[in-house]
């Protein structure tokens, strides 16, 4: 089974949904004929550490305001799909430099058969690198902090991404927050985070040297920010410190491994037009659970 | 005499004249000396050029020493020399500052004004050693406003301005946009009034001319520090059109665009910078009727890239999401894997759930390294900078 039988609607991909039956072990599911498959990527977390001791029974899915039967839960590890998205602008070249050698270093925390893609953007985005977690390293060598920012273009190049069967789609994004060229506006990037499949995580940092006044510059666009990330199950968090950047790089990959998929099925006539989700994980309120929003069930 | 004004580097081989062991070599040539190597050995010059320059040397040299060497070679030879004196100024206001260029878009620009190619991605640790302060930047630039003051006053010697004295102030008012421009989001009002001064000078000198018109739109538009919805004057952010009151600003730049559009060289620019003016009031009904007439009449692909870019925007506000579509795919067609038009493309399709196509149209614009015609929205008349540069030093041989 691909981790992309895993995320995606089942009755989007019919072939892909009498791949995984055939494939399936004993423990996973059965699905029925005429029914359609949902798959939710989630990450629960407690005090900002995952909760990695979860059984299916401890969840509750509400999807269009209807309570769901979780067919199947799994745990696995697979490789990912990951984009980070290197902001060159905003923040200094301080900060710039912890994040290039932050990501230089990424080897470290990906695994050999990660896929990685390196984009940076000033005004316009630039696909330095993409392959293996192995030559990652080169990508970012030479960054400098330049003028203008395109945050919301290049979030959406981030998230435009194809599905891959294989693998779990993840982005994250160091950036100082303020966008000033854009002509994705900030409504349309979240239309587009809440369709799309990649996880995206937004990590913002701020110039050490005017921390007070590029943060509360940047305020402007931090709602929106959230809004696509957690459309998709993702999340805004700040780099803080010195080691801010590399643990919110080791944190956030450690997030995107330790998710649970949730299986359950529609009946075919419930699935056309937009769903609203909401899971909980019951009796622990306190728990943040991260999960995409909702989905477009087709037409 | 100070000597160190430009720490000029050449190639032994290139001039000729020393042992293999000392292929490359140091000269040390103040601002005449330059001068006059730029005007005899150009392309030897330019090789050189920019290695350490020295703005206020060149200043208080050629403001002692220019008119003597304009009028050096007798009065057949002045109109000449003193435009090769104004283009020798170009060249080192052009060098001014840090490299710093925020787009591929801008390091194209200024490596093909320099006769050399580009390197993507990044700049070198070079010139990031190199780099001057923001403040040391801005005090040579000051000091170069002071230069192009002399050009003036050298070029307002000749009643009748020569053919070519216009393409140096084509020139010249490029630079000025790039420079106001080139340090971040919000345009340097600085460099902006330096920009009037120029366009002044050039109105009177060229009362009858409307070529400029275009500039003097730029310049109100972009002089305007909003602070309202409209934070950002590059962005298309029509979830945010501009408030009633900042409308006057636009109405001013629309009022010279409007005169632009009765020159036919103009025109079709004008247009489509009228039609993103009221896309930004809100008005995309009247942004597409100005658009029609843009693609009724010009044939030049980029204008039309902007069109059809404009009005996908422009039927994106109106709900239309399937002419948006068709609109983007148009400005595609003008100009495969723009990088604009193939994110606007691939936000559509992919809330139309046509996720694959989507995909495939980002993953080419961020490989393709397309000069977008968008990007240059800031700078409209820089991008014309290395041609204009180029006829000037040909012309000037």
């Amino acid at each position: 089974m691909t981790f992309g039988d895993l995320v995606s609607l089942v009755a989007t991909a019919v072939s892909v949904l009498a791949g995984f039956q055939s494939a399936q072990t004993p423990q996973r599911p059965v699905f029925q004929a005429g029914t359609d498959t949902v798959v939710l990527d989630i990450a629960v977390r407690h005090n900002g550490a995952p909760v990695l001791s979860l059984k299916q029974t401890d969840f509750d899915i509400v999807d269009n305001g209807a309570h769901q039967t979780i067919d199947h839960m799994s745990a696995e590890t697979f490789p990912l799909d990951l984009t980070l998205l290197i902001d060159e602008t905003g923040y200094g070249q301080s900060v710039l430099d912890q994040i290039t050698t932050a990501v230089g270093t990424a080897t470290d925390l990906l695994a050999d058969d990660d896929k990685v893609r390196v984009l940076t953007f000033n005004a316009t985005i630039q696909q330095q690198y993409e392959g293996s977690s192995a030559g990652i390293g080169p990508a970012t060598e030479r960054l400098e902090i330049k003028g203008r920012t395109s945050l919301f273009d290049a979030l959406v190049a981030g998230l435009v991404r194809k599905r891959n069967p294989e693998r779990r789609s993840v982005a994250i994004a160091f950036s100082g927050g303020m966008d000033t060229t854009s002509t994705t506006p900030p409504s349309k990037l979240v239309e587009i985070a809440r369709r799309s499949d990649v996880v995206l995580s937004i990590f913002l940092a701020y110039n050490p040297d005017h921390p007070t006044a590029t943060r509360s510059g940047n305020e402007q666009y931090r709602d929106h920010l959230k809004a696509a990330a957690e459309a998709t199950g993702g999340v805004v968090e700040e780099m803080l410190g010195d080691s801010g950047v590399t643990k919110a790089l080791s944190t956030a990959l450690a997030d995107f491994r330790a998710r649970y998929a949730l299986f359950y099925t529609l009946k075919r006539s419930d699935r056309p037009g937009w769903h609203d989700l909401k899971v909980t994980v019951k009796g622990h309120e306190e728990y943040q659970v991260l999960v995409r929003k909702g989905y477009d069930g087709g037409k | 005499m100070r000597r160190l004004v430009i720490v000029l580097v050449v190639a032994v081989s290139l001039i000729g004249s020393a042992p293999r062991a000392r292929a490359r070599q140091a000269l040390e040539l103040n601002a005449m000396e330059m001068l006059d190597l730029y005007d005899r050995r150009r392309e030897l010059a330019l090789t050189g050029f920019g290695t350490s320059l020295h703005v206020d040397s060149v200043y208080s040299e050629l403001t002692r020493e220019g008119k003597k060497w304009v009028a050096a070679k007798g009065p057949a030879e002045v109109e000449r020399r003193r435009l090769v004196l104004a283009t020798f100024v170009l060249e080192v206001l052009e060098r001014l500052g840090p490299d710093r260029e925020q787009t591929d878009a801008e390091k194209d620009i200024r490596a093909a004004a320099r006769g050399a190619a580009a390197p993507r991605g990044g700049g070198s640790a070079a010139a990031r050693t190199n780099q001057s302060t923001a403040m040391a930047a801005d005090t040579e630039w000051g000091v170069g406003m002071r230069l192009a003051n002399y050009v003036r006053q050298q070029l307002i010697d000749q009643r009748t301005p020569s053919p070519l004295e216009i393409v140096w102030h084509q020139a010249f008012i490029g630079l000025i946009q790039y420079y106001a421009m080139k340090d971040g989001g919000t345009p340097n009002t600085g460099v902006i009034t330096d920009l009037k001064i120029e366009l002044e000078y050039v109105r009177d000198r060229y009362p009858k001319d409307s070529q400029f018109l275009l500039a003097w739109a730029w310049g109100d538009y972009w002089d305007y520090q909003p602070g309202g919805s409209m934070m950002w004057h590059e962005k298309m952010d029509i979830d945010h059109p501009w408030d009633t009151w900042e409308i006057p600003f636009l109405t001013s730049a629309e009022g010279y665009y409007a005169a632009a559009i009765a020159n036919s060289s103009t025109a079709a620019e004008a247009k489509v910078r009228v039609a993103e003016m009221r896309l930004k009031r809100n008005d995309p009904d009247a942004a597409l009727t100005i658009l029609r007439e843009v693609d009724a009449t010009s044939r030049d692909r980029e204008v039309r890239y902007l069109s059809s870019l404009e009005q996908g925007w422009a039927y994106d506000m109106k709900g239309d999401t399937a002419k948006a579509t068709d609109s983007f795919r148009r400005a595609l067609a003008f100009l495969p894997d723009a990088q604009t038009a193939s994110i606007a493309l691939a936000g559509a399709l992919m809330i139309d759930g046509q996720l694959d196509e989507a995909s495939d149209i980002i993953d080419r614009a961020l490989t393709a390294h397309v000069l977008d015609p968008w990007t240059f929205h800031r700078y409209p008349a820089f991008q014309h900078y290395p041609d204009l540069m180029n006829r000037l030093r040909e012309e000037l041989k």
